[in-house]
């Protein structure tokens, strides 16, 4: 464990993750295709990724989940999106758009909260 | 105790035209900020209030999760300024504009309320075919933007 962690904060952070996770897989596989679970499930899924963040750091963050992964999984849910778009007739196709929806909404989450927390500490102190 | 439900969420909905005003009227960002999350927050709990669904669930995430770490960092990635203070003056143009909003809205709802509910009718045959191609071009360029625009925090070296 690193000194600049907060061990209470790590502990909770260990703790609730797996929670917030089951929550959000909860959430995609639990309610109706076709409602826009996807994009609920991923912001939940999102919050994991915020926690982890905000908890261990932006380096750790982007050693845990890298940019060239963020983005493939956003281009794989928006390749899912289109298939699922443009097989109407497919039994599963509104769990292929949900899924989609997961997966751009979780690659997107990620890439934005790594450039916030990324960006932060570059600030000069001088500009406080 | 349901019976109170209602009466909690029209409260909750006074906090947040409340505090939606106060984010207008503040002077610096961090004032804003913090009043659009509380009216974020005050919304998301009227709609769960009022068993919104999934909707109300979308709606607490993104409001009292999301937003404050975003606001957050746009106070952190912003100049420390607040605006001079101004002769004060009657919002004339923002009431105007609200007033407009709240009739768009509740004018179809007059209509949506007393109709019946409609059968959902078949679509344009192809419709999903042709919009999958928009989507992934809109999508693409999303994900082009957001490389292109902070490529440096991405960067594996610091």
């Amino acid at each position: 464990m690193k000194p600049e962690w907060d061990a209470i904060v790590v502990a909770a952070a260990r703790f609730f993750a797996p929670l917030m996770t089951l929550f959000a897989l909860l959430l995609l596989g639990g309610r109706v295709a076709g409602s826009g679970v996807g994009f609920v499930g991923g912001l939940a899924f999102g919050l994991v990724l915020m926690l982890h963040a905000l908890t261990f750091g932006a380096a750790v963050a982007r050693a845990a989940f890298p940019a060239i992964l963020a983005r493939s999984v956003l281009a794989l849910g928006i390749v899912s999106i289109c298939a699922g778009a443009g097989l109407p007739g497919w039994t599963y196709a509104a769990q292929l758009i949900e899924a989609g929806a997961f997966l751009s909404t979780v690659g997107a989450a990620a890439l934005i909260l790594q450039v916030v927390f990324g960006r932060a500490p570059t600030l000069q102190d001088g500009e406080w | 105790m349901s019976a109170i439900l209602p009466w909690l969420a029209l409260a909750l909905l006074g906090v947040a035209i409340a505090t939606a005003i106060g984010a207008l009227l503040a002077r610096s960002l961090f004032v804003s900020c913090l009043h659009v999350t509380v009216t974020g927050v005050s919304v998301a709990a009227v709609v769960l209030l009022l068993r919104g669904g999934d909707a109300a669930v979308a709606l607490a995430l993104f409001a009292a999760a999301w937003t404050p770490v975003l606001l957050m960092a746009a106070m952190l990635l912003s100049a420390r300024v607040t605006k001079a203070r101004q002769a004060r003056r009657f919002p004339w143009l923002g009431l105007l504009s609200a007033a407009v909003a709240v009739v768009a809205i509740w004018w179809p709802l007059l209509d949506v309320v007393t109709s019946a509910p409609l059968r959902a009718q078949n679509e344009l045959p192809g419709l999903s075919f042709w919009l999958a191609p928009p989507l992934l071009v809109a999508g693409i360029a999303c994900v082009g933007a957001l490389g292109f625009g902070e490529r440096g925090s991405l960067r594996q070296r610091v």
